[in-house]
Order: structure tokens, then C-alpha cells, then sequence
């Protein structure tokens, strides 16, 4: 059985110009130590699907709904306050996209590190803090970090500290939303070694969210690839990177500058959809080279056994 | 109408100097150990620091060629490339512009060089006016410059649009730049440089601010219009990859000094610095091993520029620093392959 097992899950969100379907009928599975990768361009719906599973939602949503089970339990089933208590942070944590430049100038990181768990979970100061030094520790930063302001640290420490919050709870699940996105490539590697080090030692569960198919490769044991709010292709690592299914995962991997091949990076033509009024039948029908007429009109399944992609292509049996 | 400032006589030229590293046979800008300092005031009796943003750097931008500086945030690159065209005052060495010695001319002597020269800004979303549409963006410079009759300058706003194609440009001049999408407005900036017909363009981090699909799309259209043009591209990244495929040469700066330069294909083919090796080890390109390894990266973090280390400036986090040398002696740049320069004690 999959730790979390996610299906049809919804999120719109309400606008002046209509409903925006940032997350339209996506569903996935991770399984327990293993890591999903979810890719996409800007706007695809990435971020959403994080908030939709964390329930961190803003005011105007339009609607939210689907099936959401962890370990056994149905989180949507679960109100808000129960939620609260027993999943968020505790179960599922989130390293949010640049988060290292949310931590308070005020206050010793240490102090900051430790706040959620004296607030939320009633530990005593001393315990937070042994805590919260031991979590410090544990993303390889010394343990007078606990007495320093934000200022003193630089990027890649500050982002350390917020893998450390992120991890205190010892939750199953960490979604990590563009970790490293603000960060320099060196530092960037110092961090996915990191993460990749706490995957193997603590069996934990990563949900990594990215638009960098090449860093994605880092941690990715499933690929998931997003486009205008739906998942178009989901498979094992060893089979979306060689050998993609979907046009549009063909197309991103094309247009990533490789640094090892002389292959010429491609361009994609056109721009990504609206989210109000997306295209009918198959989302990337407008920018696909492979268009014929039942894209336009009719929305494809899931074809395919281990690596599926939604393409009306492979219904042929291409 | 003449633009103010034009030199009305045939400047001087100055002689190139032999100390700078791999100067193609026709260059348009030569930066001669070029240092750009800043002073900080830490407290009101104490005496000022200075922070070395740029600290010595040499090279030659060739007619017609894209140099790639690529580094890590802090390395100096950006002031590097605005002190190159004097919107930063250099501190020490010499900027020749087409032979021309331009590092103490006044400012507003050089309207020609703000005419010759343009910049691509990083963020499309602050660098173009909210409040013009996208003809008057277009307009400005060249009524900055008082150039040509309202026709003229309308037939060049079209061109302009149709060069980094947003076609028809009849439906894109009248529009706001919220109306664009983000690769839009970064194809107005570029538009916006072309209006002059500069020589050179300084394009710093031109697409990092968009998407993957958007990003190859505009390094082609800028490729395009080097091509049929001539125009030089001094381009400012931080992104290895895109330098390979978009690039003629690539300079590799670290803590406000050049540590390579040459061509694409020798740097990245067979890179000498230690600290270019490393940066390509620390790039992954998709591949579904990855995930077993470790990346080999450097421990540590670049130096702070007010008080770089003695000797090689790498040297605290080189894998192969040699005490007794690397930390006393500075490396020059030195010719290891032809055209291929490095600046590393041990590199061979």
C-alpha cells in the first residue's frame, strides 16, 4: 500500500475573470522512502497541488475536493482543527519556495526553530530547544547556528534551517517546493546532497516540486510532469527521462540546455494556456506537433502500464 | 539631426595593450585590469573598506562574438559588465571602446557610447514602464537621442517588433506591457536595445526570470540577430548550459577575478580551472542514475570581497591547493592551449 495515495484531487480558485483550475483531477501515489518529482513550467499547477495537499489555502477558493489517504487515514475526511493537530507539520511538511527569505531578522534561528513545537504541541523550552539542536545538527550545520540571526548565515544556511524546521516533527512526508531556487548551483548541490543523505539515513518521503528537469533527476524515483493543471505523464525515473512518453515531456526535456551533449537545445512554440478557459480536448493540442483532430476535441486517458502518459497518440500504439 | 556628443574628429586611438588575454583580430571592447571598488563606511570614524566587486580583470569582446561571463551570484559579473560601459565608475585600469580610450571621458561625452552600446535588463517585469504602452517604450531612446521624423521613428518601432517577432506589430504597439506575457515583455526589452542599432549589447541574465520553454526561444532570438547583424553580445549568467549553446567564448569569474577564459568548446570540454570543474560537476543533466550518487561539491562559500584570501582567491576551497604556493602567490592568466587561458598555479 502507497504512503499517500492521492486521487482526483481539485483545486480552482475563484478570480474576477472566472475559475482558474490550477489542479484539475490529479492523482499520484509515493510510495514510503521513495521520492515523486513533480515538473512543470510556471503556472502549471505545481504549487497548488502542494497547498491542495497541506490544505494551506487562500480566501477565494473556488472548489477543493478529491481523495486524500495517508497511511490509512482520509485527511478529507478530517476537519480543520483535527487536521491541524495531527497532520500538517506533524505527517506532511513543506519546505515552501523561498522560505530562507521568510525567517524572522529578529530572532535567533535557533528560538525559531523551535517556536511551532512549544506553540502548537506544548513541549517545555528545554526539550524544544535539545530538539530543535539536534535538528540543526542534523542538516550539517554546527550547533552554535541555534544562537544566530538570519543576517549572519548566508543562503545555503538559511535554507538548512528551514529543512530543519521543516523536519522536526519527523513527519513521513516533505514537500519541498523549488528548494533551491534562489541558491547558487554550488550551494544548490551542497543541499541536494543533503537531502539526498536524510532520504537514505531517515527513509523519508519527498514530494520534490521543480521546473528543472535536470535537478529533478536528483532525487526523483517517480516522475510526475504537470501542464495546465493536469499530470500528463507519470512513470518511473528510469523510464520518463531516456525514454519520455507524452509530447510535452519530450518537448521540456528538449528545450533543457544540456551541459554533457552538443544536442541543441529546441525551443517550445506558443505559450502555456489559460487556466480559465483551457484549451478543449488534450491542454497541449495548441503547442503539440503531433496534433490531429481528436486532440483537439476529446480529453485523452492514461495509456500505458508502468510509465502512462495522457496522449491520444499512444492509443494508436505509435 | 546629429546626436549630441558625437566625436566630431577621428579619436585617437589607443594601442592595445599586450597583457590582455586572447583579443580577437577585430575587438569592439577591450577592458584593460579593470578594478571596480566600492567604499563602505562601516562606522562614522572609521576608516572606509572597499569591496572589490571587479579586481583586475582583462579581456577583449571581439566584432560580432558573444562572450559569456558565467559565475555565482557575488562574483562581480554584473558590475563587470555596467562598469564596461562606464554606468559604473571603474576604479582603476582602462575601458577601450573601438580603439578608443573611454575610462575618464565625462559622461556627457559619451551620448555616441549610450548609443553604441545597450543593455538587456534581467527582469522584464521591472524594466519596462507600466504606464507606456509598448510604442512609447520603443520611442524613448530614440527621442532621448533625437533621432529621425515621427515617421521614421514609427517605421523603426516596427521594425523593431518584427526583428524579435511580435508580429503583427500593429496589434502589439498600442498594448500595455501587463497585456504581455513574461517572454513578450523580455522580447520588448530586447527591441528596446535593438532601436539604436548598437554594437554591442550587454545582456545580464536576460532569461533566468522565464520559464524553460520561453528562455531557449529568446537565447535564439538573440543569436539570430548577432548573426545577421553583427552585433557583439557581452552575455551575464549565472547558467553554464546556456552559455555552451548560446556562446562563441566563455570567461569564468570567481570573487571579482577572471579564472578562465577561452572557447566554448575548450573550456567546457576540457576545463582547467579547478573551480570550472567543479561548477560543471554541480550541474546535473536529467538522468535517472543521478539520484545514486553523491555531487561532488565544493565545501564552503565564495569569499567575502572586502577581505579576499591572500594569494589565489579559490585557494580555502580548492580540492588541490598547494600550501606554500597557492596561498601566497596570485596566479596570472596564462595561455595553456591556444586561445584558452587560465589562471591556476597547477593547471597544466
Amino acid at each position: 500500500m502507497p504512503l499517500l495515495s492521492v486521487r482526483n484531487l481539485v483545486l480552482h480558485y475563484r478570480t474576477r475573470k472566472g475559475l482558474v483550475r490550477a489542479v484539475d483531477n490529479v492523482s499520484f501515489d509515493v510510495e514510503r522512502g521513495q521520492t515523486l518529482a513533480i515538473v512543470g513550467e510556471s503556472g502549471c499547477g505545481k504549487t497548488s497541488t502542494a497547498s491542495a495537499l497541506l490544505r494551506m489555502l487562500p480566501r477565494n477558493v473556488g472548489e477543493y475536493a478529491g481523495q486524500v489517504e495517508l497511511d490509512g487515514t482520509q485527511l478529507m475526511d478530517l476537519d480543520e482543527e483535527a487536521f491541524r493537530k495531527e497532520v500538517r507539520w506533524r505527517r506532511i511538511s513543506i519546505v515552501f519556495q523561498g522560505a530562507m527569505n521568510a525567517l524572522s531578522p529578529m530572532i535567533p534561528v535557533g528560538q525559531q526553530v523551535a517556536e511551532p513545537l512549544m506553540v502548537h504541541f506544548g513541549a517545555e523550552k528545554e526539550e524544544a530547544f535539545a530538539k530543535a539542536e539536534e535538528a540543526i545538527r542534523n542538516v550539517g550545520l554546527p550547533a552554535y547556528t541555534m544562537r544566530q540571526y538570519a543576517h549572519e548565515l548566508s543562503g545555503g544556511m538559511k535554507q538548512r534551517v528551514v529543512i530543519a524546521m521543516a523536519l522536526i516533527m519527523r513527519p513521513s512526508i516533505v514537500i519541498l517546493d523549488e528548494p533551491t531556487s534562489a541558491l547558487d548551483v554550488m550551494t544548490q548541490a551542497n543541499i541536494m546532497n543533503l537531502l539526498k543523505g536524510l532520504k537514505r539515513d531517515e527513509s523519508l518521503s519527498y514530494i520534490f516540486i521543480t521546473h528543472d528537469l535536470g535537478l529533478s533527476s536528483e532525487l526523483a524515483d517517480v516522475v510526475a510532469i504537470m501542464y495546465a493543471g493536469r499530470i500528463v505523464e507519470l512513470g518511473p525515473a528510469e523510464s520518463v527521462y531516456p525514454n519520455p512518453q507524452h509530447p510535452y515531456t519530450q518537448k521540456l526535456l528538449a528545450s533543457a540546455p544540456k551541459l554533457r551533449t552538443e544536442e541543441k537545445p529546441d525551443s517550445i512554440r506558443g505559450t502555456t494556456p489559460d487556466l480559465i478557459q483551457p484549451p478543449p480536448g488534450c491542454r497541449f493540442h495548441p503547442r503539440c506537433p503531433y496534433t490531429f483532430d481528436k486532440c483537439r476535441t476529446d480529453e485523452p486517458p492514461f495509456f500505458g502500464q508502468t510509465d502512462r502518459a495522457a496522449c491520444w497518440l499512444l492509443e494508436r500504439g505509435r | 539631426m546629429q546626436p549630441t556628443g558625437t566625436p566630431v574628429e577621428e579619436p585617437e586611438q589607443t594601442a592595445i595593450p599586450e597583457t590582455i588575454p586572447g583579443v580577437p583580430e577585430k575587438s569592439v571592447l577591450i577592458l584593460d585590469n579593470l578594478q571596480t571598488y566600492f567604499g563602505l563606511r562601516q562606522a562614522m570614524f572609521k576608516p572606509r573598506i572597499y569591496l572589490r566587486a571587479v579586481d583586475g580583470v582583462s579581456l577583449a569582446i571581439g566584432k560580432a562574438e558573444t562572450l559569456a561571463i558565467v559565475g555565482e551570484s557575488g562574483c562581480g559579473k554584473t558590475t563587470l559588465g555596467r562598469t564596461s560601459v562606464r554606468l559604473i565608475e571603474p576604479t582603476g585600469g582602462r575601458i577601450i571602446y573601438d580603439g578608443q580610450d573611454i575610462t575618464h571621458t565625462k559622461s556627457r561625452d559619451l551620448m555616441w557610447l549610450r548609443r553604441k552600446t545597450q543593455i538587456v535588463p534581467q527582469d522584464p517585469y521591472a524594466s519596462v514602464n507600466p504606464s507606456y504602452t509598448i510604442f512609447k517604450v520603443l520611442e524613448e531612446p530614440l527621442l532621448v537621442h533625437r533621432l529621425g521624423t515621427p515617421q521614421e521613428r514609427d517605421a523603426r518601432v516596427h521594425a523593431a517588433l518584427e526583428a524579435v517577432k511580435l508580429t503583427p506589430a500593429d496589434s502589439f504597439i498600442q498594448k500595455y506591457p501587463h497585456m504581455l506575457s513574461g517572454g513578450q515583455r523580455q522580447r520588448v526589452a530586447v527591441a528596446r536595445s535593438l532601436i539604436l542599432e548598437p554594437e554591442l549589447i550587454i545582456a545580464d541574465e536576460p532569461v533566468s526570470m522565464l520559464d524553460a520553454s520561453v528562455r531557449i526561444s529568446i537565447l535564439e532570438l538573440m543569436r539570430q540577430i548577432q548573426q545577421e547583424r553583427g552585433v557583439s553580445f557581452l552575455y551575464i549568467t549565472h547558467d553554464l548550459a546556456t552559455a555552451k549553446h548560446f556562446s562563441d567564448r566563455i570567461g569564468i569569474m570567481y570573487a571579482g577575478k577572471l579564472v578562465e577564459l577561452g572557447p566554448v568548446k575548450g573550456v567546457l570540454s576540457e576545463p582547467l580551472h579547478p573551480y570550472t570543474q567543479a561548477l560543471m560537476a554541480a550541474i546535473p543533466d536529467p538522468d535517472p542514475q543521478n539520484r545514486f550518487r553523491i555531487l561532488a561539491a565544493l565545501p564552503g562559500e565564495p569569499p567575502r570581497l572586502t577581505d579576499p584570501p591572500p594569494g589565489c582567491r579559490f585557494h580555502p576551497r580548492c580540492p588541490i591547493a598547494k600550501a606554500g604556493l597557492c596561498d601566497i602567490q596570485e596566479p596570472e592568466l596564462r595561455e595553456l592551449r591556444p586561445g584558452h587561458w587560465v589562471s591556476c598555479h597547477l593547471a597544466q
